[in-house]
């Protein structure tokens, strides 16, 4: 390995990262407003859509968003790298080599508001061949194996 | 000095510590906010029996279900009042009492509307209501049991099959198709139907808050249009579900807040018959032709 080399994170290593952080985030971080969220939508998704959306579900919805978006946006900011990232070995970086801003890693983690969103954010990598997702390349950041110093 | 997990760990703490937060003042039982409030429209629709179910040529609705509705309402703080939505002709007697029993729970404004037609069954859950909305045209009342069935004795006769009565007790058979009623048997039938009725009356009139007298002249099984109601005190005013709706939000103090609505889930045969049958008198207080599709294998099915 030639110094200061980087080496891209396997797509797979990243996919199992993100769905660690996902139960994290699912099971820990949004446990509190899970009952909530189905005691006025239901349990399930047809029960849901029988209410009319309001007042209690856009705030709900505006929470979640806001914690998924706060969880990502700091870990990679401040650290480099989520916990499910640390689990894995791999970590965040500026195009540049450098730490992220906490803008950059915003823009790399918006689409994790939608899973369709992030769907489409990750076919980029397999169209255009290369180890950066759409929102990777337009905030310029890359996910690398971690470097231990 | 921290290292980079513990400090991570510390993050997630504080994320959930946020989110438990929130969940507590915004979604805690006892803080209700402006904004928060819902007024629960609940739909008593079809033919109520105890669970419901539907078969090739009818369905009919759920009473269990009904009722954990209104609980659920009832126990939702954010919930300030139910309209019972209500287009039945009625049901069994137990579908249609675990719906009232249910109803006499609840500590929150109820409004009934009763669009094409509230009768029997239907109208005792009604009747449970603060206030019964109805269309001016709209079909009410009937209040009364019924216990009718087809007998097919005579036409087993006719094609000389004959019934072999095997019964350990007397009135084992008492309301068997297959045989023809003695005078006995119908007096006592007859009887435990007059216990229902007169159980009917007496709820109903509480529920209406009117004496068991004006309700019992009211009960001969007649069924009323809405505007004969408002005369004769079985609905309060003549409107249609948006002017329940109104209603319950005025008496629960609501100025804005949702309405959220359970919609039923119909099948062709539904839809299809419902449109057959709106054009007879099943519809006015339970007729024949629902005890035709709901004969058990004794035979009688007492309905309200």
């Amino acid at each position: 390995m030639v110094k200061g080399q980087v080496i891209f994170a396997s797509f797979w290593k990243r996919v199992f990262a993100y769905f660690l952080d996902f139960f994290l985030l699912t099971f820990v971080i949004l446990s509190p407003l899970i009952d909530p969220f189905e005691s006025k939508f239901g349990e399930n998704i047809s029960e849901a859509f029988n209410f009319t959306f309001g007042w209690d579900y856009f705030f709900l919805t505006v929470v979640i968003g806001f914690l998924i978006l706060l969880y990502w946006s700091v870990m990679e900011c401040w650290f480099g790298q989520s916990i499910g990232k640390m689990f894995f070995g791999i970590s965040v970086q500026s195009t540049n080599k450098k730490q992220i801003s906490f803008i950059q890693a915003i823009i790399r983690n918006i689409t994790k508001l939608s899973l369709i969103l992030l769907f489409l954010d990750t076919f980029y990598m397999f169209i255009k061949k290369k180890h950066q997702r759409f929102f990777e390349v337009l905030s310029e950041t890359q996910v690398v194996v971690e470097v231990v110093q | 000095m921290m290292t980079k997990a513990v400090k991570a760990l510390l993050f997630l703490f504080c994320l959930w510590l946020f989110s438990f937060s929130l969940n507590f003042v915004f979604f805690n039982e006892n803080i209700n906010f402006p904004g928060n409030e819902e007024i629960v429209v609940i739909p008593v629709q079809g033919m109520i029996t105890l669970d419901g179910g539907s078969s090739f040529l009818t369905s009919s609705t759920s009473g269990k279900v009904i009722a954990q509705r209104i609980k659920e309402a009832n126990e939702d703080p954010f919930v300030k009042g139910i309209v019972l939505d209500i287009n039945s002709p009625g049901g069994t007697v137990l579908g249609s009492k675990v719906v009232v029993d249910e109803l006499k729970k609840v500590d929150k404004p109820v409004v009934a509307v009763i669009s094409e037609y509230g009768t029997s069954g239907a109208y005792w859950v009604a009747s449970q209501a603060d206030y019964i909305v109805a269309d001016d045209l709209s079909i009410v009342g009937s209040i009364s049991v019924l216990g009718s069935y087809l007998e097919y004795g005579g036409l087993l006769d006719d094609y000389n099959v004959s019934y072999q009565r095997l019964v350990t007790g007397e009135y084992k058979d008492i309301s068997s198709p297959y045989k023809e009623m003695t005078s006995e048997e119908e007096a006592l039938i007859m009887d435990r139907l007059q216990g229902i009725h007169d159980y009917l009356v007496v709820d109903v009139a509480e529920g209406r808050k009117m004496s068991v007298e004006d309700i019992q002249e009211l009960a001969d099984g007649l069924f009323y249009l809405g505007q004969d109601g408002i005369n004769n005190g079985l609905v309060d005013y003549i409107g249609v579900k948006e002017f329940a709706i109104n209603l319950t939000k005025e008496l629960a103090g609501v100025s804005g807040g949702e309405v959220s609505e359970y919609t039923e889930e119909r099948g062709f045969f539904d839809d299809f018959f419902k449109k057959y049958l709106s054009y007879s008198f099943y519809y006015i207080g339970v007729g024949i032709g629902s005890t035709l599709f709901s004969v058990d294998a004794q035979g009688l099915n007492i309905e309200v």
